[in-house]
């Protein structure tokens, strides 16, 4: 949450392009981390969070506060432009939040060290292997850095739900991985 | 311990890293779990660092300054739909022609208002705001129009800096110097006629009638007002952003930067002498 989000949104709404530029500045890179986890490609992931602010642009007059957190409005949308992305490329026809979708492979650091990159290869092999749920939970928590409360609300669970999730994702992790990390 | 304990410690643990607090401080506030914490930590970071996708900074600031000036562009229609009144047959006309230009070619349309100058739909984009110009429904509504166009050339500007284009930019601060002086003829128009239909044009809009400068219910005092507070917006947004885009600019940039900054200021102040 971005100190005086509400108000910021406000001034959104009331044509600011400035604090649309806040909001902007506040989730780009959170929303653009997500989509490259999810898609798996630098480029489509770009492409992505393109629509997905032209849209938040185009809709932010009809956001309401009360009905939802703005994170989860812009990824809620994230989510959409995604599966939008997937039905076009008749790859996946229906996605829901829990399915299966790759991992990104193709965002790595390109000067990154042979090693380190062999070791994040085999973090994000283990990754693919957990849950859907669990992938879910580590795609809004740690490429997005959501917050458990509207994870939870996102993915439709309990708080409580969302930190079991969490906890057995990187407990399975680190059970797989041994002393590789 | 419970293994429902266990989610909310190290999820605590979690939040507290993510504040700023160091690895060995959350341990030592949750010394008890010490041993199990610190193996899900290290996993939990390097799975954190894993998926911190590495952000292309030039696309992320292209695609603010897109979508920041197709906001302003629409920010502007909106002061427009204002400011016309009731010159309801006029505004008519005018949604028609965008109608007319929306159906022939809809997402061109769009992708040409949003295209920068290095787009070959860059000249679509100039040729829809000159036709829009030319098509205001008062003299007043024109000013607006004209203002919401030098906030795009600023944006391009901007734009350009970030490129490196100090050419670029010379040509679009002559674009921008261009408005500036129609903005400056626009506003004089408006402020001394008052009175009678006027039948009078400027060199930029010949062949144009201009309707009478006083809009339906309108006091001219407080259109000069509102006039000044537009052109004073529209200023201080120009200099804030091209000093904005100063900071990192290489020599060639920057000089050319200060001559746009410079002759722009110069039209503001000539604009806002014929405001008084």
């Amino acid at each position: 949450m971005v100190p005086d989000e509400a108000q910021i949104i406000k001034r959104a709404q009331s044509g600011e392009s400035a604090a649309f530029g806040e909001l902007y500045e506040a989730y780009f890179v959170r929303i653009f981390r997500y989509l490259a986890f999810k898609v798996g490609r630098r480029e489509d992931a770009e492409d992505l969070a393109q629509a997905v602010f032209i849209k938040a642009l185009e809709s932010i007059g009809t956001y309401q506060s009360r009905e939802v957190p703005f994170s989860s409005w812009l990824f809620r949308i994230a989510h959409n432009q995604m599966v939008d992305l997937f039905r076009r490329r008749n790859r996946r026809p229906e996605i829901s939040l829990n399915e299966e979708i790759p991992l990104a492979d193709d965002c790595a650091d390109p000067h990154e060290e042979l090693e380190i990159k062999l070791q994040n290869e085999a973090l994000l092999a283990e990754v693919k292997k957990l849950s859907a749920a669990q992938r879910e939970v580590i795609a809004l928590r740690f490429a997005a850095e959501m917050p458990i409360a509207e994870v939870a609300r996102a993915m439709n669970r309990s708080e409580g739900a969302i930190k079991a999730l969490q906890h057995s994702a990187v407990a399975s992790l680190r059970r797989r991985l041994g002393g590789q990390v | 311990m419970t293994l429902k304990k266990m989610d909310d410690i190290f999820n605590d643990c979690l939040e507290l890293i993510r504040q700023g607090y160091s690895l060995d401080e959350c341990l030592t506030r949750f010394h008890e779990q010490r041993a199990e914490l610190s193996k899900l930590l290290a996993i939990a970071l390097e799975v954190k660092k894993v998926v911190a996708c590495p952000v292309d900074n030039e696309f992320k600031e292209e695609l603010k300054i897109k979508l920041l000036a197709n906001m302003a562009q629409h920010r502007n229609v909106v002061r427009l739909r204002w400011w016309s009144g009731l010159k309801t047959r006029s505004a008519i006309a005018v949604i028609s022609v965008v109608m007319v230009i929306s159906a022939g070619g809809g997402s061109v349309a769009y992708a040409a208002s949003v295209a920068m100058p290095d787009s070959p739909l860059y000249q679509i984009k100039l040729s829809e705001e000159q036709l829009l110009t030319r098509l205001a429904p008062s003299p007043e509504a024109r000013v607006s129009l004209v203002a919401a166009f030098t906030d795009r050339r600023v944006n391009e500007i901007v734009y350009l800096a970030k490129r490196g284009d100090a050419i670029g930019i010379s040509r679009i601060s002559e674009y921008l110097d261009m408005h500036l002086e129609l903005l400056a003829s626009g506003i004089s128009f408006t402020t001394t006629n008052t009175t009678t239909t006027n039948t009078q044009t400027s060199p930029e809009t010949a062949g144009v009638t201009l309707p009478p400068s006083s809009v339906n219910g309108t006091n001219i005092g407080e259109s000069n007002n509102e006039l000044q507070q537009i052109l004073s917006q529209h200023q201080a947004n120009l200099n804030s952003q091209l000093n904005g885009a100063i900071v990192n600019a290489s020599p060639g940039v920057k000089t050319a930067l200060e001559q746009a900054m410079a002759a722009a200021n110069a039209a503001y102040v000539q604009a806002e002498q014929s405001v008084r």
